[in-house]
């Protein structure tokens, strides 16, 4: 204590603010709800998880199998999963918004970045070891389970796992904080920021997609060589040494011998590596955070961006409705394609809307003779149901229908304005949702050497998903707004209602309805009438309703 | 056509145990330039709102230029323009966007709108930065872009909610040049909620002070300041609500550690 002022560790105090954040949602239980929830964390994991997987091997034994041959990749592709995990979900979380106006607070109070980085990452381990806790004994539960493994083994397992989460958690923490400090406080570096948290979250997507389709093939390339470069290898690998070294199943030495050779590097060098890394990423983010933590105005804040002249679109849409409602339809598509996040949204789109011709070309090789037409129609247009309607919803709801509540006020000032808005809006998404139907039509005609009628029914049926799923997601935003914050509880709600609307308003329709469908079907055009009835008319007629439901509730004045 | 702009009897808004406006009535004549005075949540806001339709009273009547706020708020909104406290509009369009925006949303559109557009943008001394994305601007700009889009489809009342709060002195000068214009030549009223009596001096010609919701002063400036013994409105207004600062305990907060 000097002169009446206590000395404090900075990191404690920013740790202590972050996990206060954090956990905001628990108030002043946080300490209960987090003893709780480890106890529960470690029932699950040392009886509920191995309990569950044994009864899951008891019905499909033939996954006990595929454990227990290819252990070795397996571990690493579950590593893998986990260590994105672990590395990607705070960097996405991090970059949805970006708070270097917290850092000029903190830097201008003589706290040393490297205090704000461990003060960061502490206040993030209560949150993380819990997801790791939940999260690691569903992946590790079934090798426990296969090769019986004592409780040491188990424990190098687990021990394992802390180490691969902790470094990583570090060296996110220092990577997500460089990059928000590299991008700085505009809107511009916000926006890239979200663009990034979004191809982020992609990225972790397709392995685990991956993982789900593609295990036996994906194990196979995971015990390859090159992959002993990347951290969760070693973890994965002194994982694969406890379950050998420490099985309850007599395996012989010889077997173990073995079944780890693929594995190259023994248990001692796996967890010296991985203890290496950890404290190699500790000393990396240590020394460089002076150097890549300053705050300057970059060249890029300086930039301001001007518009120019409309393109032919915009200035044929106004042509076409010379009033209110064509600039209410131009303004809007100008703030959706204006913001990279949106782009990077509809860039993800038509990526994953032109997955169906490709999964029918590829269904259809395997097929030793030509196909009728009307079978390569039945599949690209069930391939489309499943595709395009989840697209449209979450490329079109969600974030940026309302920038903030003074916005909205702003539409509200005016007569019918959110009447106007809402059907403005709809009207943008519609042509854009054009863009996203066209494409894929386009692929599915020339690569099946369709007719080119036909490429147009395609095209018109995409279209009413696309944009009767944009009506859904439209209709649950203006609901409940969500004022741009892609990290409220509201947007995970929306999403949450938006696809359960979706699916619900195309399968119970369909499956109701299927059964009736060969009966009705006497060529191609009822095949595309039939299923546009059981799924495209039944989402436009809800996404309308909840457009007309959520136009009354943005109307209607605050109480 | 009625004589009074606004006209509220009884009115009161309650957010939950917490009494935002109490009982509140209060006659603004029509062309008259109305400050509503008062601390930061005395509820002038809330008022604004209520009489913008924007917000549903608790309990009481209001009329806005002779209409029901209850049954007839598009018709209000169709007269009147709002403009709110904080910056709520589109980063990503340019101001004349933003402008041609609001315009639609009013029904004001092609040549007329544009025209008007320019003309505003000029005067606020926009006209370079016109095509430049919101997102660039200062928060003095911002607000100069709003204030355009409040009179832009030239309504008959105006709501201005701390108008000048975010303006350096010239552009302050400027909105309240602007203000004192639309009332002489347009015959426009308004009804301006601040806390700076200083503007509320030098623009208004009726002044109500709100404290914790309830109405403690009501009439022209010069008259406010002559019934409280005063020399300024800013001296009044302290005198009225209760601010009087005490100089000796200003720094006292540096010995509490003991």
């Amino acid at each position: 204590m000097i002169g009446g002022i206590v000395l404090v560790r900075h990191w404690e105090v920013i740790a202590k603010a972050d996990f206060l954040v954090a956990s905001t949602r628990f108030r002043s239980n946080r300490k209960r709800v987090f003893v709780g929830l480890s106890i529960l964390g470690v029932i699950w994991a040392f009886v509920i998880a191995p309990l569950l997987i044994d009864l899951i091997f008891q019905l499909l034994p033939e996954m006990m199998m595929l454990f227990r041959t290819g252990s070795p990749g397996m571990m690493r592709a579950m590593l893998l999963f986990l260590w994105l995990t672990v590395m990607i979900y705070p960097i996405s979380y991090a970059l949805q918004e970006i708070t270097i106006g917290q850092w000029e607070i903190m830097l201008s109070s003589s706290v040393t970045t490297r205090n704000i980085i461990v003060g960061k990452f502490v206040g993030k381990i209560p949150y993380y070891l819990l997801m790791v806790l939940f999260l690691a004994p569903a992946l590790l539960a079934p090798f426990i389970v296969v090769f019986s493994v004592s409780f040491v083994g188990q424990l190098i397992m687990y021990s394992a796992i802390l180490l691969i989460s902790i470094s990583t958690l570090w060296a996110s923490t220092v990577l997500s904080s460089a990059i928000q400090m590299r991008l700085s406080q505009s809107p511009r570096g916000e926006e890239l920021a979200k663009m990034i948290a979004m191809v982020t979250s992609f990225i972790f997507i397709i392995p685990m997609v991956a993982l789900m389709n593609f295990a036996g093939g994906m194990s196979e390339l995971l015990t390859m060589d090159v992959f002993l470069f990347f951290p969760f290898t070693w973890g994965a690998d002194m994982a694969t040494w406890g379950v050998f070294l420490f099985n309850g199943i007599g395996l012989s030495s010889e077997e173990i011998v073995l079944s780890v050779s693929i594995l190259r590097l023994d248990i001692l060098a796996s967890t010296l590596l991985l203890i290496a890394f950890g404290l190699l990423s500790v000393i990396v983010g240590a020394v460089s955070a002076d150097r890549l933590f300053v705050l300057e105005a970059g060249p890029r804040t300086e930039i301001v961006r001007t518009v120019g002249r409309e393109n032919l679109i915009l200035r044929g849409i106004r042509r076409f409705a010379p009033g209110a409602l064509g600039v209410l339809i131009v303004m809007s598509l100008k703030d959706f394609f204006r913001k990279s996040e949106n782009i990077a949204k509809v860039m993800m789109g038509l990526i994953f809307t032109a997955l169906p011709p490709i999964i029918v070309g590829y269904l259809l090789a395997t097929v030793p003779v030509e196909a009728p037409p009307l079978i390569v129609v039945l599949m690209s247009l069930l391939i489309m149901i499943m595709v395009f309607p989840m697209i449209g919803g979450l490329t079109f709801g969600g974030v940026g229908f309302l920038e903030s509540k003074n916005h909205l006020w702003i539409i509200q000032c005016a007569p019918k304005g959110a009447t106007k808005f809402v059907k403005g809006r709809i009207l943008a998404f519609s042509l854009a949702g054009l863009l996203m139907a066209i494409i894929p039509a386009t692929m599915i005609t020339l690569l099946q050497r369709l007719d080119p009628l036909i490429g147009l029914a395609f095209t018109g049926f995409g279209f009413v998903l696309v944009s009767g799923s944009a009506l859904v997601g439209t209709g649950i935003v203006a609901l409940n707004p969500t004022y741009e914050t892609v990290k409220s509880s509201s947007f995970y709600v929306n999403t949450f209602i938006t696809t359960a609307i979706i699916l619900g308003s195309i399968l119970i329709p369909l499956l109701a309805g299927f059964r009736y469908l060969p009966s009705l079907i006497d060529g191609i055009w009822s095949l595309f009438g039939g299923l546009l009835l059981l799924t495209g008319i039944p989402m436009m007629v809800i996404g309308s309703l909840l457009c007309y439901i959520g136009i009354m509730n943005l109307s209607k004045p605050d109480n | 056509m009625n004589k009074m702009a606004v006209e509220t009897d009884g009115l009161s808004k309650a957010f939950g145990t917490i009494q935002a406006v109490v009982d509140l009535n209060l006659s603004v004549s029509r062309g008259s330039r109305f400050g509503f005075l008062g601390p930061n949540g005395a509820g002038k806001t809330t008022t604004a709102r209520i009489l913008s339709g924007l917000l549903k009273a608790t309990s009481g009547h209001a009329k806005v230029c002779g209409l029901d706020i209850r049954t007839q708020r598009d018709r209000i909104k169709a007269i009147t323009g709002f403009l709110p406290e904080t910056p709520g509009m589109y980063s990503k369009l340019s101001a004349t966007e933003f402008l041609e925006f609001v315009g639609a949303l009013n029904n004001v559109v092609g040549e007329v709108l544009l025209k008007r557009v320019d003309q505003l943008l000029d005067i606020l001394g926009l006209s370079g930065r016109q095509d430049d994305l919101l997102e660039s601007y200062s928060s003095g700009m911002k607000q100069k872009v709003l204030v355009a889009s409040t009179i832009l489809h030239e309504p008959e009342l105006v709501f201005l909610d701390e108008p000048t709060s975010r303006l350096d002195p010239a552009a302050s000068v400027l909105v309240k040049e602007i203000i004192l214009a639309l009332a002489r030549e347009k015959d426009t009223t308004f009804f301006i909620c601040t806390h700076m009596t200083d503007f509320a001096e030098g623009v208004c010609d009726v002044v109500g002070i709100l404290n914790e919701g309830q109405l403690v002063a009501l009439g022209p400036p010069q008259s406010i300041i002559e019934d409280s013994g005063s020399n300024t409105l800013e001296e009044a207004y302290l005198k009225v609500i209760g601010g009087e600062i005490d100089r000796t305990k200003l720094l006292d907060w540096r010995d509490s550690s003991g």
